[in-house]
């Protein structure tokens, strides 16, 4: 009985002994409107945040790909987003133009396919936001890309366009960050990572459309 | 001739056969019914500190007892509790963040005292089982987590209730993930477990 006490003491001691320093959260690169400074990003209550897909060629799984990407950079709950139907969407994302063929993205250096561009959706007060939030567009560029490094080009630009969706309104200046004005990375680095996270826990000045 | 691994081989198949019966008929079990608290599961600060917390779970436990030596009883005991995860700011806002399942599988030394009471103390194993790999278990849950337990039971002086207890249980663990341990936490967090619970002997003397 000496020995279970012993060890209970012991556990009670190890316990308390704990010293966890919370890691380095600092913003990688700006997230505010550049020229107002505004500021937005998705409530709890908006969540989870509805994306429309264009039914048409694959950019169901772009779409796809980039929320799941985006919803693993956080890790406390500040952002989950689904796929729904064009009703009832927060985001639309559909194609500009010419629909891309639907083939698996070329694994090789990236290429300047494809751009996008994303439109927020302001009320008449300028100070919220109304449904559909946001409006993407998807283009492919005029080129000699093959169709796998215009696939890999559009999984990039998506879940860079996304970034916008969630809030990140401006372009990074770092090659590496896929908001960089152009994407050269296929996912989110640590510098998206951080960004976006602090930015999930500043208060906002630009509110989102109504449930 | 059996040599040193067939002799451990022998002793497991004689036990996986079943106790024998004067043994098996001293076997109690019980189980017990209850809510648990669970202090902060991580403790960070973005702009404002906040928490991670597991919510007030129901809790269930069922043990099997082989009586020892009077007053001590050897005990096996495995424990589930389930409740929400979610991110709790400074502001009142919860941040659901997945929900999560807890496994824990002891085993425990009881004593009975006087004015019947029961104290326990044990060790065993835990394990985090989330119902989705997201947030602080975007990269799963990380292994079994060995912990430490404590409880004291009090059978109410009441005929009819001679089988029933209240139980108040308490028990400590280490936790850190490893999507926390990815963030740039490097040093596991003491999680700290209080469950309140009605314990009822199902077979065997309470």
């Amino acid at each position: 009985m000496k020995r279970v006490a012993l060890a209970a003491a012991f556990a009670a001691v190890v316990g308390c002994s704990d010293i966890t320093l919370p890691p380095d959260h600092t913003p990688a690169y700006g997230y505010a409107e550049p020229i107002s400074g505004d500021v937005f990003h998705w409530p709890v209550t908006s969540l989870p945040v509805r994306y429309y897909a264009d039914t048409r060629g694959p950019m169901r799984a772009y779409v796809q790909r980039a929320v799941s990407l985006w919803e693993n950079q956080f890790l406390y709950g500040e952002f989950r987003g689904v796929l729904s139907d064009s009703a009832t969407a927060d985001v639309i994302v559909v194609w500009g133009g010419t629909v891309p063929p639907d083939v698996p993205p070329d694994p090789g250096p990236p290429v300047k396919a494809c751009d996008g561009f994303t439109t927020p959706n302001f009320d008449g007060t300028g100070t919220a936001l109304m449904r559909p939030a946001f409006r993407t567009e998807l283009n492919v560029l005029a080129g000699l890309a093959t169709p796998g490094q215009l696939a890999a080009c559009m999984e990039r630009t998506v879940v860079h366009e996304l970034g916008h969706t969630l809030g990140l309104w401006q372009e990074a200046n770092d090659s590496l960050a896929i908001m960089n004005f152009t994407p050269w990375v296929p996912v989110p680095s640590d510098k998206d990572r951080r960004t976006v996270e602090y930015l999930y826990h500043v208060t906002p000045t630009i509110a989102p459309p109504p449930k | 001739m059996i040599g040193g691994g067939g002799r451990f081989a022998l002793a497991l198949a004689v036990a996986a056969a079943g106790p024998p019966i004067h043994l098996a008929a001293q076997v109690t079990l019980s189980a017990s019914v209850g809510a648990r608290y669970t202090s902060p599961l991580a403790r960070d600060s973005i702009v404002t500190a906040f928490d991670v917390r597991a919510a007030l779970a129901p809790a269930a436990t069922v043990s099997a007892g082989l009586p020892l030596r009077a007053p001590w009883t050897a005990e096996l005991a495995l424990d589930v509790s389930s409740s929400g995860v979610a991110r709790d700011d400074p502001d009142g806002t919860v941040a659901p963040i997945t929900h999560l399942t807890t496994l824990a599988l002891g085993v425990v030394l009881a004593r009975t005292l006087p004015h019947g009471f029961i104290v326990r103390a044990g060790v065993g194993g835990l394990k985090y089982m989330p119902s989705e790999r997201i947030g602080i278990f975007r990269d799963g849950s990380g292994g079994v987590t060995p912990f430490g337990a404590a409880a004291v039971a009090w059978t109410p002086p009441v005929p009819l209730a001679r089988r029933l207890a209240v139980e108040a249980r308490y028990d400590l663990h280490r936790f850190l993930t490893p999507a926390l341990r990815n963030e740039g936490f490097t040093n596991s967090r003491t999680i700290h477990r209080v469950a309140v619970a009605i314990r009822y002997t199902l077979r065997g003397a309470p």
